[in-house]
């Protein structure tokens, strides 16, 4: 078995474990809150509406994890650094996919089932499945990085990434705003945000900038006991 | 001949010199002991022979090829090294089953029934978790994962540390059993010296990040004496040897030899001259003053 | 002194044998101090207890007497009466195992005694 293949099934390993860990928070979540008024409706509603909550968020969780523990144990038994990159980024397909993919069954079968439609996050709707796709992208490239900071600065990487982002965003902002004075700001702004196949193509665009800088960091990512 | 060879290696960490400018032959078919003080680069040097590390300069091949980010290479080789019980965010808590499961999908010829064989013979339990094991225990899920990998070259890190002596006993016989079952070349490093003489061909000795030397242990220990008796008596007899650690009281002095080819010691003066044990020769080699 | 201790013996016995080897040496001489059992102690990284039993049988043969205060000392005459023990050892620690070992080897006191004439005539030379 070529190293990418054995990689890949690890990184498939480690991804259930965290999707059945993200089911699980979302049933919980749904009993917990959605039972408050004990309708089953209501738990439906709460657990779908986690479990996509949760896709688009566990991928930092895995990242930053990925960093401190998984990392090490694959690099300690021979995985090269390519081909942990690529198991990270399979993990980050997988985990959102399967996660929007049960919401959305669960959501269709209690719609024949139980005839409940009031979806608070109706998977079936493009807005929601666009606002997911663009969401996951940005958090998950986002997630990339936070996770090599992490490994090399620890606790404190989390942190200065912060720090960092801060100052970027502000950064970029108050040139964005310096540049379209006036009123074309408002509108400039309205067009991109509205526009759905400006955004995806933006947050593919951040997803794969942060990839490749985690590409290089992984390069020089160095074990130690 | 299948061989490892590193050519000229170094490696810089935080502009500290870890080690430098190592040439190493590793024949294949051999137990290897690498022995050093801490810090001397021991488990530096066994994570960039095994590709787990970059080197900062010169180069690792195994029968020509490079090892770095070389998968067919990285398919023979294992080196399990010591396992950290906290990771960054708190503590470990993947279980042994986890890391034998990684290591079933890791190393191509891994052997699911020495693993399950060894695990029964150490009675560890699969699923505690690793921050919770003694360091005896970790010890063992190394030495498992090494001896199960069935690579052709295997490297443990100080696979001892931890055990007391019954199982350190055990080890040494469990690594024999497997040598001569397969032959495979093993890397070992250690601090318990004395015992795991017997059981080296060749030992390595690195200090301060270069080596002192790489040897068959039996032959070093035919070559190393330690001379003692009245100072001017010893010096004359070991005059123009490579003589180390000489250590003097009152008139008496003690120093230790290392004989050249061909070379022995000078004259018929009265001292004594005894063996020296691989650890003694070890600490007048590479220790330091008290 | 600086000798290596062994398995083969008891350590005590190994630091007594290695203060008379220096004191036939003249390393240690007569009216000298010997060093301390607790300098010994730290030589040979043993326990102090140890290094005193070696010294006290020293002590007790008459090799080393103790000066209150100051330390241990060498005896006069500590050489002679060294040698004279160890030849009377002699026949003990080498002769009777030389003739066992010449006995399994079937070899005669007849050619033991020629080997000893040739053998010492080399050494001599």
């Amino acid at each position: 078995m070529s190293g990418v293949k054995r990689s890949i099934r690890y990184w498939n390993w480690i991804g259930f474990r965290v999707i059945g860990l993200a089911i699980a928070f979302a049933v919980a979540y749904g009993i917990l809150f959605g039972g408050m008024d004990g309708s089953l409706e209501e738990m439906l509603r709460m657990g779908s509406y986690y479990m996509v909550i949760f896709g688009m968020l566990m991928g930092i969780a895995i990242q930053v994890s990925a960093a401190q523990c998984y990392l090490q144990q694959c690099f300690s038994m021979g995985c090269k650094r390519k081909d942990a990159f690529i198991g990270l980024q399979y993990t980050n397909l997988l985990i959102p996919v399967v996660l929007y993919l049960l919401a959305f069954v669960i959501q269709r079968i209690s719609e024949n089932a139980v005839g409940f439609y009031d979806w608070n996050m109706d998977t079936s709707k493009r807005s929601i499945l666009l606002m997911y796709i663009v969401g996951t992208l940005i958090i998950e490239g986002v997630g990339n990085i936070v996770g090599m900071f992490c490994f090399r600065f620890g606790k404190a990487g989390l942190v200065i990434f912060l720090i960092l982002m801060l100052g970027l965003c502000g950064g970029v902002g108050a040139s964005f705003v310096m540049l379209c004075n006036g009123d074309s700001f408002p509108k400039a702004a309205a067009v991109l945000l509205g526009n759905g196949s400006i955004l995806i193509v933006a947050a593919i665009l951040v997803y794969v900038v942060c990839s490749f800088l985690q590409y290089r960091m992984i390069q020089k990512y160095e074990i130690h006991a | 001949m299948g061989s490892l060879k590193c050519e000229n290696v170094k490696k810089t960490y935080n502009k500290k010199e870890v080690l430098k400018d190592i040439n190493l032959n590793l024949e294949q078919g051999k137990i290897y002991g690498l022995i050093g003080r801490n810090g001397a680069g021991k488990t530096t040097l066994l994570s960039i022979m095994s590709s787990q590390n970059p080197q900062s300069g010169g180069s690792v091949t195994l029968d020509g090829e490079k090892v770095w980010e070389n998968q067919k290479v990285i398919d023979k080789i294992c080196f399990s090294r010591e396992i950290s019980q906290m990771s960054g965010f708190g503590q470990n808590s993947l279980k042994i089953k986890d890391y034998l499961k990684a290591a079933a999908i890791f190393y191509p010829k891994w052997n699911k029934e020495m693993a399950d064989e060894l695990v029964a013979k150490f009675e560890l339990n699969p699923k505690k978790k690793i921050c919770k094991l003694s360091k005896g225990m970790l010890s063992m899920v190394t030495i498992i994962i090494a001896l199960a990998s069935e690579a052709e070259y295997t490297f443990l890190d100080e696979p001892v540390a931890g055990l007391d002596v019954v199982a350190r006993d055990q080890f040494y016989k469990l690594l024999l059993r497997e040598y001569t079952k397969s032959g495979r070349t093993f890397v070992i490093s250690t601090h318990i010296i004395e015992e795991a003489a017997e059981v080296f061909e060749e030992v390595i000795m690195l200090n301060q990040g270069k080596i002192l030397l790489k040897e068959n242990t039996q032959e070093l220990l035919e070559r190393a004496y330690h001379v003692s008796g009245k100072a001017e008596d010893v010096e004359a007899a070991t005059a123009g040897l490579e003589v180390y650690h000489k250590e003097m009281i009152g008139r008496s002095m003690g120093a230790t030899v290392l004989l050249k080819e061909g070379e022995s010691l000078n004259g018929q003066y009265p001292v004594s001259v005894q063996k020296m044990t691989l650890e003694k020769l070890f600490v007048a080699l590479c220790g330091g003053e008290v | 002194m600086n000798e290596i201790l062994t398995q083969e013996k008891s350590i005590y016995i190994q630091i007594r044998e290695m203060i008379e080897n220096d004191i036939l040496r003249d390393i240690l001489l007569e009216e000298e101090r010997v060093p301390s059992t607790n300098e010994l102690a730290k030589l040979y990284s043993i326990n102090p207890a140890t290094a005193a039993k070696g010294v006290n049988l020293l002590v007790d043969d008459g090799i080393l007497y103790k000066k209150r205060g100051i330390g241990m000392f060498v005896q006069e005459g500590a050489k002679e009466a060294i040698m004279k023990k160890r030849k009377e050892e002699f026949a003990d620690k080498f002769i009777k195992s030389l003739l066992t070992e010449a006995d399994s080897l079937g070899i005669t006191k007849e050619e033991l005694i020629d080997m000893i004439r040739r053998n010492g005539e080399s050494t001599e030379q």
